[in-house]
Protein backbone atom coordinates (compact mmCIF):
# COMPACT_ATOMS: atom_id res chain seq x y z
CA UNK A 1 0.00 0.00 0.00
CA UNK A 2 3.09 1.85 0.92
CA UNK A 3 4.36 1.57 -2.68
CA UNK A 4 1.49 2.32 -4.45
CA UNK A 5 1.46 6.17 -2.33
CA UNK A 6 4.75 7.07 -3.49
CA UNK A 7 4.29 6.14 -7.18
CA UNK A 8 0.95 7.97 -6.97
CA UNK A 9 2.42 10.65 -5.48
CA UNK A 10 4.86 10.53 -8.17
CA UNK A 11 2.39 10.69 -10.95
CA UNK A 12 1.31 13.53 -9.62
CA UNK A 13 4.13 15.08 -10.21
CA UNK A 14 5.09 14.36 -12.94
CA UNK A 15 1.49 15.44 -14.70
CA UNK A 16 2.07 18.99 -13.16
CA UNK A 17 5.32 19.35 -14.42
CA UNK A 18 4.58 20.95 -17.46
CA UNK A 19 2.94 23.83 -15.21
CA UNK A 20 6.09 24.58 -13.62
CA UNK A 21 6.77 26.88 -16.80
CA UNK A 22 8.29 29.99 -15.57
CA UNK A 23 12.07 30.73 -13.97
CA UNK A 24 14.47 33.25 -12.23
CA UNK A 25 17.91 33.12 -11.76
CA UNK A 26 20.18 36.13 -10.33
CA UNK A 27 23.68 37.71 -10.11
CA UNK A 28 25.15 39.84 -7.70
CA UNK A 29 27.45 42.59 -7.73
CA UNK A 30 28.30 45.22 -5.29
CA UNK A 31 28.80 48.88 -6.74
CA UNK A 32 31.20 50.73 -5.04
CA UNK A 33 32.45 54.65 -5.08
CA UNK A 34 35.12 56.47 -3.27
CA UNK A 35 34.56 59.68 -1.98
CA UNK A 36 37.72 62.13 -1.74
CA UNK A 37 38.67 65.60 -1.08
CA UNK A 38 37.20 68.07 -3.77
CA UNK A 39 36.82 71.65 -4.06
CA UNK A 40 35.69 74.09 -7.16
CA UNK A 41 35.44 77.85 -7.28
CA UNK A 42 33.56 80.44 -9.46
CA UNK A 43 34.56 83.72 -9.60
CA UNK A 44 30.96 85.44 -10.11
CA UNK A 45 32.32 88.81 -10.78
CA UNK A 46 34.05 88.32 -13.79
CA UNK A 47 35.43 92.08 -14.05
CA UNK A 48 35.38 93.91 -10.47
CA UNK A 49 35.58 97.92 -11.24
CA UNK A 50 36.96 99.84 -8.18
CA UNK A 51 35.33 103.17 -8.32
CA UNK A 52 35.51 106.28 -5.59
CA UNK A 53 32.99 107.90 -3.86
CA UNK A 54 32.78 110.85 -1.41
CA UNK A 55 35.47 112.92 -0.39
CA UNK A 56 38.15 113.39 -3.17
CA UNK A 57 40.80 111.18 -2.75
CA UNK A 58 39.19 108.63 -1.01
CA UNK A 59 40.46 104.99 -1.98
CA UNK A 60 38.79 102.85 -4.59
CA UNK A 61 36.94 100.04 -3.66
CA UNK A 62 34.99 97.14 -5.08
CA UNK A 63 33.72 93.41 -4.50
CA UNK A 64 34.50 90.22 -6.25
CA UNK A 65 31.92 87.58 -5.26
CA UNK A 66 32.97 83.98 -5.78
CA UNK A 67 31.33 80.62 -5.22
CA UNK A 68 32.89 77.54 -3.47
CA UNK A 69 32.17 74.30 -3.56
CA UNK A 70 35.06 72.05 -0.77
CA UNK A 71 34.57 68.81 1.00
CA UNK A 72 37.84 67.96 3.15
CA UNK A 73 38.91 64.61 4.68
CA UNK A 74 37.68 63.72 8.13
CA UNK A 75 40.52 63.64 10.46
CA UNK A 76 43.25 65.65 9.10
CA UNK A 77 42.02 66.80 6.17
CA UNK A 78 41.79 71.10 5.54
CA UNK A 79 41.48 73.35 2.74
CA UNK A 80 41.97 77.12 1.39
CA UNK A 81 41.17 79.76 -0.63
CA UNK A 82 43.72 82.03 -1.57
CA UNK A 83 44.11 85.61 -3.85
CA UNK A 84 47.83 85.95 -6.05
CA UNK A 85 47.77 89.26 -8.69
CA UNK A 86 49.20 87.82 -11.70
CA UNK A 87 51.30 90.98 -12.36
CA UNK A 88 51.61 94.57 -11.11
CA UNK A 89 49.39 97.45 -12.85
CA UNK A 90 51.30 99.39 -15.25
CA UNK A 91 54.07 102.27 -14.89
CA UNK A 92 52.76 104.97 -13.30
CA UNK A 93 49.54 103.87 -12.01
CA UNK A 94 48.95 102.14 -8.58
CA UNK A 95 51.56 99.05 -7.35
CA UNK A 96 51.04 96.20 -5.89
CA UNK A 97 54.21 95.55 -4.71
CA UNK A 98 53.76 98.95 -3.16
CA UNK A 99 50.94 97.63 -1.05
CA UNK A 100 48.80 100.27 -2.95
CA UNK A 101 46.03 97.16 -3.29
CA UNK A 102 44.41 95.39 -0.04
CA UNK A 103 40.67 93.37 0.77
CA UNK A 104 39.06 91.63 2.91
CA UNK A 105 37.63 88.94 2.89
CA UNK A 106 33.82 87.50 3.58
CA UNK A 107 33.72 83.39 3.85
CA UNK A 108 29.80 81.69 4.73
CA UNK A 109 30.06 78.83 6.78
CA UNK A 110 32.19 76.24 6.87
CA UNK A 111 34.53 78.60 5.93
CA UNK A 112 36.89 80.97 7.99
CA UNK A 113 37.56 84.15 6.26
CA UNK A 114 40.83 85.86 6.47
CA UNK A 115 41.45 89.11 8.26
CA UNK A 116 42.38 92.12 5.78
CA UNK A 117 45.24 91.00 3.16
CA UNK A 118 47.70 93.12 1.10
CA UNK A 119 47.67 91.84 -2.39
CA UNK A 120 50.82 90.00 -4.01
CA UNK A 121 52.23 89.39 -6.75
CA UNK A 122 54.72 87.06 -5.63
CA UNK A 123 52.75 85.47 -3.05
CA UNK A 124 49.19 83.59 -3.01
CA UNK A 125 47.54 85.71 0.34
CA UNK A 126 44.68 83.66 2.02
CA UNK A 127 40.96 84.36 1.56
CA UNK A 128 39.53 81.69 3.77
CA UNK A 129 40.89 78.52 5.59
CA UNK A 130 38.72 75.34 6.04
CA UNK A 131 39.11 72.69 8.89
CA UNK A 132 39.02 68.73 8.37
CA UNK A 133 35.39 67.46 7.34
CA UNK A 134 34.21 70.39 5.95
CA UNK A 135 31.25 70.41 3.78
CA UNK A 136 29.63 73.46 1.66
CA UNK A 137 26.09 73.20 -0.09
CA UNK A 138 25.47 70.74 -3.06
CA UNK A 139 24.86 74.21 -5.00
CA UNK A 140 27.83 76.37 -3.70
CA UNK A 141 28.53 78.38 -0.84
CA UNK A 142 29.39 82.13 -1.30
CA UNK A 143 32.60 84.42 -0.55
CA UNK A 144 33.96 87.13 -1.52
CA UNK A 145 36.80 90.02 -1.27
CA UNK A 146 36.52 93.86 -1.24
CA UNK A 147 39.39 95.22 -2.76
CA UNK A 148 40.47 98.84 -1.42
CA UNK A 149 42.86 100.41 -3.96
CA UNK A 150 44.76 103.58 -3.03
CA UNK A 151 43.97 106.94 -4.84
CA UNK A 152 47.42 108.70 -4.23
CA UNK A 153 47.91 111.68 -6.14
CA UNK A 154 51.03 110.67 -7.84
CA UNK A 155 48.97 108.19 -9.77
CA UNK A 156 48.33 109.42 -13.11
CA UNK A 157 45.11 109.42 -14.88
CA UNK A 158 44.10 106.64 -16.83
CA UNK A 159 42.50 102.98 -16.56
CA UNK A 160 44.84 100.38 -14.65
CA UNK A 161 44.02 96.70 -14.01
CA UNK A 162 45.66 93.68 -12.96
CA UNK A 163 44.05 90.20 -13.17
CA UNK A 164 43.86 88.14 -9.86
CA UNK A 165 43.59 84.47 -9.73
CA UNK A 166 42.10 82.64 -6.80
CA UNK A 167 43.32 78.79 -5.83
CA UNK A 168 41.03 76.61 -3.81
CA UNK A 169 41.98 73.42 -2.41
CA UNK A 170 41.29 70.56 -0.08
CA UNK A 171 43.01 67.36 1.60
CA UNK B 1 31.67 -37.85 -74.43
CA UNK B 2 27.95 -36.72 -75.92
CA UNK B 3 27.76 -33.32 -75.62
CA UNK B 4 24.74 -33.68 -73.01
CA UNK B 5 27.35 -35.57 -70.87
CA UNK B 6 29.74 -32.48 -70.85
CA UNK B 7 26.77 -29.97 -69.95
CA UNK B 8 26.08 -32.11 -67.13
CA UNK B 9 29.33 -32.60 -66.02
CA UNK B 10 29.62 -28.71 -66.08
CA UNK B 11 26.63 -28.48 -64.11
CA UNK B 12 27.87 -30.76 -61.42
CA UNK B 13 30.86 -28.44 -61.36
CA UNK B 14 29.27 -25.22 -60.94
CA UNK B 15 27.15 -26.26 -57.88
CA UNK B 16 29.67 -27.82 -56.45
CA UNK B 17 31.47 -24.47 -55.73
CA UNK B 18 28.28 -23.10 -54.68
CA UNK B 19 28.48 -25.91 -52.09
CA UNK B 20 31.55 -24.68 -51.24
CA UNK B 21 30.89 -21.69 -50.89
CA UNK B 22 27.57 -22.24 -48.45
CA UNK B 23 29.67 -24.15 -46.44
CA UNK B 24 32.40 -21.52 -46.30
CA UNK B 25 29.93 -18.72 -45.17
CA UNK B 26 27.62 -19.28 -42.72
CA UNK B 27 27.30 -16.47 -41.06
CA UNK B 28 26.19 -14.62 -43.92
CA UNK B 29 23.48 -17.03 -44.56
CA UNK B 30 22.46 -17.20 -41.06
CA UNK B 31 22.56 -13.50 -40.22
CA UNK B 32 19.59 -11.63 -38.76
CA UNK B 33 18.52 -7.97 -39.34
CA UNK B 34 15.72 -6.40 -37.22
CA UNK B 35 14.75 -2.86 -36.26
CA UNK B 36 12.91 -1.00 -33.83
CA UNK B 37 12.13 2.76 -33.56
CA UNK B 38 12.05 4.83 -30.32
CA UNK B 39 10.53 8.06 -29.48
CA UNK B 40 12.48 10.53 -27.02
CA UNK B 41 11.18 13.49 -26.25
CA UNK B 42 12.11 16.32 -24.08
CA UNK B 43 10.32 19.40 -22.53
CA UNK B 44 12.11 22.30 -22.95
CA UNK B 45 11.52 25.02 -20.25
CA UNK B 46 11.02 28.53 -20.31
CA UNK B 47 15.15 29.66 -18.51
CA UNK B 48 17.36 32.51 -17.81
CA UNK B 49 20.26 32.56 -16.50
CA UNK B 50 22.62 35.95 -15.73
CA UNK B 51 25.75 36.57 -14.80
CA UNK B 52 27.84 40.24 -13.92
CA UNK B 53 30.83 41.15 -12.56
CA UNK B 54 31.03 40.61 -8.76
CA UNK B 55 32.28 44.12 -8.19
CA UNK B 56 31.81 47.41 -10.28
CA UNK B 57 33.65 50.37 -8.88
CA UNK B 58 32.36 54.18 -10.23
CA UNK B 59 34.69 56.93 -10.95
CA UNK B 60 34.66 60.41 -11.50
CA UNK B 61 36.32 61.80 -14.36
CA UNK B 62 36.75 65.28 -15.49
CA UNK B 63 36.08 69.02 -13.39
CA UNK B 64 35.66 68.38 -9.06
CA UNK B 65 32.22 67.39 -8.19
CA UNK B 66 31.43 65.78 -11.59
CA UNK B 67 28.96 63.01 -11.50
CA UNK B 68 30.70 59.72 -10.74
CA UNK B 69 29.88 56.53 -12.94
CA UNK B 70 30.48 53.35 -14.30
CA UNK B 71 29.28 50.53 -16.75
CA UNK B 72 28.19 47.34 -15.86
CA UNK B 73 27.72 45.02 -18.10
CA UNK B 74 25.34 42.09 -17.74
CA UNK B 75 25.75 38.77 -19.43
CA UNK B 76 22.59 36.47 -20.17
CA UNK B 77 21.01 33.49 -21.39
CA UNK B 78 17.66 33.20 -22.04
CA UNK B 79 14.79 30.80 -23.54
CA UNK B 80 11.27 31.62 -22.98
CA UNK B 81 8.38 30.45 -24.64
CA UNK B 82 6.07 31.46 -27.76
CA UNK B 83 3.33 32.75 -25.63
CA UNK B 84 5.63 34.48 -22.53
CA UNK B 85 8.57 36.47 -22.62
CA UNK B 86 11.03 37.93 -19.86
CA UNK B 87 12.60 40.40 -17.79
CA UNK B 88 15.75 41.33 -16.78
CA UNK B 89 16.00 43.67 -13.46
CA UNK B 90 17.56 45.01 -10.78
CA UNK B 91 17.25 45.89 -7.36
CA UNK B 92 19.45 47.04 -4.30
CA UNK B 93 19.29 44.96 -1.30
CA UNK B 94 20.07 47.96 1.12
CA UNK B 95 21.19 51.10 1.88
CA UNK B 96 25.07 51.89 0.85
CA UNK B 97 27.53 51.43 3.58
CA UNK B 98 28.37 53.13 5.73
CA UNK B 99 26.30 56.07 5.98
CA UNK B 100 27.21 60.26 5.55
CA UNK B 101 27.44 59.48 2.00
CA UNK B 102 25.51 58.88 -1.32
CA UNK B 103 21.98 57.20 -0.54
CA UNK B 104 19.75 55.17 -2.52
CA UNK B 105 16.76 55.73 -1.27
CA UNK B 106 17.34 59.51 -1.69
CA UNK B 107 17.83 58.89 -5.16
CA UNK B 108 21.79 59.33 -5.62
CA UNK B 109 22.37 56.37 -7.72
CA UNK B 110 20.75 56.23 -11.41
CA UNK B 111 21.47 54.16 -14.45
CA UNK B 112 20.28 54.02 -18.14
CA UNK B 113 20.83 50.85 -20.39
CA UNK B 114 22.09 50.20 -23.69
CA UNK B 115 23.42 47.42 -26.04
CA UNK B 116 20.62 44.82 -25.39
CA UNK B 117 21.80 41.95 -28.10
CA UNK B 118 18.23 40.53 -27.62
CA UNK B 119 15.55 42.10 -26.07
CA UNK B 120 14.50 45.56 -25.24
CA UNK B 121 17.17 47.66 -23.29
CA UNK B 122 15.03 50.08 -20.54
CA UNK B 123 14.14 53.52 -21.85
CA UNK B 124 15.43 56.70 -20.21
CA UNK B 125 17.42 56.75 -16.60
CA UNK B 126 16.23 54.82 -13.70
CA UNK B 127 16.50 54.99 -10.26
CA UNK B 128 17.85 52.52 -8.48
CA UNK B 129 15.78 51.28 -5.39
CA UNK B 130 15.99 49.14 -2.61
CA UNK B 131 12.12 48.66 -2.40
CA UNK B 132 11.12 47.52 -5.80
CA UNK B 133 12.91 46.14 -8.83
CA UNK B 134 13.66 48.43 -11.86
CA UNK B 135 13.89 47.37 -15.17
CA UNK B 136 17.17 46.53 -17.78
CA UNK B 137 15.76 44.74 -20.39
CA UNK B 138 12.46 43.10 -21.70
CA UNK B 139 12.07 40.23 -23.45
CA UNK B 140 10.20 39.28 -26.03
CA UNK B 141 8.04 35.79 -26.43
CA UNK B 142 10.38 33.01 -28.36
CA UNK B 143 13.54 34.42 -27.80
CA UNK B 144 16.24 31.88 -27.09
CA UNK B 145 20.08 32.82 -26.61
CA UNK B 146 22.90 31.68 -29.27
CA UNK B 147 22.70 29.75 -32.54
CA UNK B 148 20.89 31.70 -34.58
CA UNK B 149 17.56 31.42 -36.78
CA UNK B 150 15.21 32.45 -34.58
CA UNK B 151 17.51 32.40 -31.46
CA UNK B 152 20.23 35.32 -30.82
CA UNK B 153 23.58 34.73 -32.62
CA UNK B 154 25.22 34.96 -29.98
CA UNK B 155 25.59 32.49 -27.38
CA UNK B 156 25.49 34.56 -24.43
CA UNK B 157 23.59 37.63 -24.70
CA UNK B 158 24.72 41.31 -23.37
CA UNK B 159 23.03 44.56 -22.20
CA UNK B 160 25.16 47.23 -20.72
CA UNK B 161 23.97 49.29 -17.76
CA UNK B 162 25.50 52.42 -16.94
CA UNK B 163 25.50 53.93 -13.56
CA UNK B 164 25.66 57.45 -12.82
CA UNK B 165 26.09 59.33 -9.37
CA UNK B 166 26.17 63.06 -8.50
CA UNK B 167 28.93 63.99 -6.41
CA UNK B 168 27.63 65.87 -3.41
CA UNK B 169 30.00 68.37 -1.75
CA UNK B 170 27.96 67.28 1.38
CA UNK B 171 28.73 63.63 1.90
CA UNK B 172 31.83 62.65 3.84
CA UNK B 173 35.15 60.95 2.28
CA UNK B 174 34.89 58.05 2.33
CA UNK B 175 34.31 54.61 0.26
CA UNK B 176 30.80 53.57 0.49
CA UNK B 177 29.56 50.45 -1.18
CA UNK B 178 26.01 48.88 -2.08
CA UNK B 179 24.54 45.80 -3.05
CA UNK B 180 22.75 45.17 -6.29
CA UNK B 181 20.70 42.38 -7.37
CA UNK B 182 20.20 41.47 -10.76
CA UNK B 183 17.51 39.46 -11.87
CA UNK B 184 16.28 37.49 -14.58
CA UNK B 185 12.91 36.21 -15.55
CA UNK B 186 11.78 34.13 -18.04
CA UNK B 187 7.87 32.57 -18.95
Amino acid sequence: MRKYFWVGICVILAAFAPLASADSATGNTTVSVTVGPEASLTVDTATTTLTTTGTVFNDYTGTTNLTYKIRTSTGSGSGSITAQVQADFATNGPSVAGGDLTYTCTVSSPGTACSQQTASTSAATPVATFGADAHSADSGNSASTTWTLKNRPQIKTGTYSVTVTYTISAT
Amino acid sequence: MDGRWIEFAELLRILGRGVLVAFLTPAIVNSDVRSTTQTLSASLYPLGKVTVSPALALTRSGQPFSAYSGTLPVNYVVRTTSGGGGSVTLQATSEFSPSGGPSVAAGALTYTCSGATLGTACSGAQTVSTAAQTPVLTLPAGACTGGGGYCSSADSNSVSVHFVMPNNPSWKTGTYAVSVTITISAI
